[in-house]
């Protein structure tokens, strides 16, 4: 039999109330130590000399003032965008496309096989996958080259990676067709949430295909479009993987991102401060990124009572 | 007696024993021997290094090492050194190019003067190293890697080299014999003769990073400013034992602050065509794309290019081809490629950086941890122990007195003998930044997306920012800055 407290409360009470912070306290401590901490920091160390070994010594915004008169990193800020732009694209428009010929299935065993078809990508390292790419990309004997030269198109053959002109374009395009990952699942559940009674009236009303799609499908799923976008676009930001696998950031700059700049100014000048200042940069701009769409998100939305 | 007082008594007895039982001091020593040690990336050299542990185990039972598996990228390696450096966790022992290590000095790295004139006790008596341990080193070596400040920082134990490595057949089958080159001038017209045929003639790779172009251009840049290099060297420098060497950091900023290396200077217009006319006729289409050493190696081996340069330690897994591989080097410069060259002869891209680059990290003097560093290595520079080594690790020169090449090692002795290029890679002439920033500018010349006059305003402007941030940093050694 549980007793009452000096307060008139059981046990119990005080167990519901603080158990979830109790079971969330490992979580926050391990966010605060390796997440925030380390941002804030960041902040700090943008405003210092600091190699990494020596003691830092403040030097104020010089490393900002460094930055936007560095070409290489605008550089990196113009690619990021370009990049950025057209995988949101590329990446939301193809994968909520295959969530719709998926959705148009009846059979939920069919669907069911499509969706594994799907998912099972998912577990292939994204380094695999670049590396892959850079085999297709290959100027001699790569697969792009190969397949355009049998199909009568052997003057679009191109070295890819190796110019200017194509570089950005090429890296944009690795994981083509893009319907394997997390959009496609979030484009799929979402599409399975439409109330039923909705799409009835839909059908009732007379609306064709592309009508339901238009007027239905996309305003009931504006929150998992904006979702994935606001993440595709925070990757687009942070973006390593192709620099690091495949292009090094060149020819020349074609290929720089801030993510790369980061990188090398670490580990490779050993100039924590400039590298810390280029990563607040990247923080300012995936907040005020993040901010105004979520912000437009909710603004005249279908899909949620405000 | 009942339970508890056994017990009691059986815990009494074993806390005497501890306590009477004398604690050995345990030393533990982490070491990244590059690929001397390595256990998925060819060679696999950890089993000799290994054994080789074993033995020194038995001799020094209180010293344990720990040693750290080789990371074939050498990027990958510089960051986690990096990484290590600002943690404070940084091995005892570490591999790293010379040429920075020395620029480095004594912030990260402990000279190793004191220890180089201890005798070496491994070594038996009456032979070199026993009486003094850098008599086990090639003077020539010694001379090379000695930093600006006079001190060395690390001790070479092996040395590499860099060529043509040749798929024979293809060349016979077009008609190209490199062994038939006097010039500069008559390789590239061997690469517009297979370029003619649809051949891509030689596999280089080029980021704007650490790349085989650096090599290529090592080359180029001394043979086109090879009478002017020797004026450049500073006395405190010299060494008897090389009257042509390679120019240092501090004395290639030298010449960068007094105007001597500029790029109005119609050398460095010799410099763009000689980089031009290799890009353009030579260079496997597509260079600009490729990232790794390893897809220039795999570009040879399907026969994509007829010749690909490449170091001695490729050299082993060549011999697996399907195909003969010969090999061949870049021929010297007559008076028709470079009206400033006067060595009349090819120069070496090889030398001391291998993977046998080792020295202590400054931390081993707080940690207590360099006088068992430097027996380990002691231990390590006996010549019968580094053959064991020297066998496995079969594409480096070993470079301790008595210590043999591999066969495959040996194949490159001929380029060994070769004057060194006069400048080292981009990487290390003067600032990391300038090296990444000259591999970018030149990788968009080359590839023709910026002009010579474009590239020379850029790179002028490049060199002046390097020597004045090298200067800002090192003003108090470099008198000459203030000047």
């Amino acid at each position: 039999m549980t007793t009452a407290t000096a307060t008139g409360r059981r046990p119990s009470y005080y167990i519901n109330r603080y158990l979830p912070w109790i079971l969330l306290a490992p979580v926050m401590i391990h966010l605060i130590v390796f997440r925030y901490i380390p941002t804030f920091s960041a902040f700090y160390y943008s405003l210092t000399n600091w190699n990494g070994i020596k003691a830092a010594k403040f030097v104020g915004l010089r490393n900002y003032t460094d930055l936007f008169t560095d070409y290489v990193f605008l550089d990196g800020l113009r690619n990021m965008v370009i990049y950025t732009s057209i995988r949101v694209v590329l990446l939301i428009g193809f994968a909520f496309l295959a969530a719709e010929l998926v959705f148009s299935f009846k059979s939920a065993s069919v669907r069911t096989f499509w969706k594994i078809v799907f998912v099972i990508p998912l577990v292939v390292p994204v380094s695999v996958v670049y590396l892959l790419w850079g085999f297709i990309f290959e100027p001699q004997s790569g697969l792009l080259n190969t397949l355009l030269n049998s199909v009568g198109l052997g003057a679009y053959a191109n070295q890819w990676l190796g110019t200017s002109a194509t570089a950005l374009y090429s890296i944009a395009f690795v994981q083509f067709p893009f319907v394997a990952g997390l959009s496609f699942l979030v484009f799929i559940s979402a599409l399975e949430g439409i109330p039923g009674d909705v799409l009835d009236a839909c059908k009732v009303e007379g609306c064709g295909r592309f009508r339901r799609v238009w007027s239905v499908d996309v305003p009931m799923l504006r929150g998992s479009l904006i979702f994935i976008a606001v993440l595709i676009v925070l990757g687009g930001i942070q973006t390593i993987e192709p620099q690091l696998i495949l292009t090094r950031g060149g020819p020349g700059t074609a290929t720089e991102s801030p993510g790369f700049y980061v990188y090398r100014a670490a580990f490779q000048y050993s100039d924590f401060g400039l590298a810390a200042a280029a990563g607040v940069i990247m923080v300012f701009v995936g907040l005020v990124f993040s901010f105004y769409t979520v912000r437009a998100r909710y603004k005249g939305a279908y899909d949620v009572d405000l | 007696m009942n339970i508890h007082k056994t017990l009691l008594l059986a815990s009494a007895a074993a806390a005497t024993l501890a306590t009477a039982t004398p604690s050995m001091a345990q030393t533990a020593l982490s070491v990244y021997w590059n690929s001397l040690y390595s256990t998925t990336s060819e060679p696999i050299s950890a089993p000799a290094m290994n054994a080789l542990l074993e033995e020194y185990k038995k001799l020094k039972p209180d010293v344990t090492v720990n040693s750290i598996d080789n990371m074939s990228d050498v990027n990958a390696y510089q960051a986690w050194l990096t990484t290590r450096f600002a943690g404070g966790d940084q091995p005892d022992i570490a591999w790293q190019q010379f040429y920075q290590r020395n620029a480095e000095g004594k912030d990260l790295w402990l000279p190793l003067n004191d220890y180089l004139e201890k005798p070496n006790p491994y070594v038996p008596e009456g032979q070199p190293g026993h009486d003094r341990w850098a008599d086990l080193f090639f003077p020539n070596v010694l001379a090379q890697i000695r930093a600006g400040d006079g001190n060395w920082y690390q001790i070479n134990t092996d040395w590499v080299e860099t060529g043509f490595y040749t798929n024979k057949k293809l060349l016979d089958d077009n008609g190209v014999d490199p062994t038939q080159w006097k010039t500069w001038g008559d390789m590239i017209q061997s690469c517009k003769d297979l370029r003619a045929k649809d051949i891509q003639p030689i596999g280089v790779f080029m980021t704007p990073e650490w790349s085989t172009y650096q090599w290529l251009d090592d080359i180029i840049i001394t043979g086109a400013w090879a009478d002017q290099i020797q004026s450049w060297y500073l006395p405190q420098y010299s060494s008897e034992y090389l009257p042509w060497r390679q120019l240092n950091q501090e004395e290639f900023a030298k010449a960068v602050k007094e105007g001597k290396f500029t790029t109005t200077d119609p050398r460095f217009d010799t410099y763009l065509q000689l980089t031009k006319d290799v890009a353009e006729n030579c260079l496997v289409e597509g260079f600009a794309g490729i990232a790794q050493y390893d897809d220039v190696y795999k570009l040879f081996n399907d026969g994509t290019v007829a010749m690909a340069w490449l170091g001695s330690w490729s050299a082993p897994g060549l011999a697996e081809l399907p195909f003969e591989v010969g090999s061949t080097y870049i021929p010297p410069f007559g008076p028709n490629d470079s009206p400033y060259e006067i060595n009349k002869s090819s120069y070496r891209v090889g030398g001391p950086s291998s993977s046998g680059q080792l020295g202590l990290t400054a931390i081993t003097a707080e940690r207590g941890t360099a006088d068992a560093a430097i027996d380990l290595l002691m231990f390590l520079t006996v010549p019968a122990n580094y053959q064991k080594i020297a066998d496995v690790v079969e594409g480096n020169i070993p470079m301790i007195q008595g210590v043999k090449p591999s066969p495959a090692a040996a194949g490159f002795q001929d380029i060994a003998q070769l004057p060194e290029r006069g400048l080292t890679d981009p990487i290390g002439r003067l600032t990391q930044q300038f090296g990444t920033e000259h591999n970018r500018l030149f990788q968009s010349f080359m590839i023709g997306e910026l002009s010579a006059d474009d590239l020379k305003a850029q790179y002028q402007r490049a060199l002046d920012r390097a020597v004045q941030d090298l200067c800002d940093e090192k003003s108090e050694e470099w008198k000459w800055c203030n000047e």
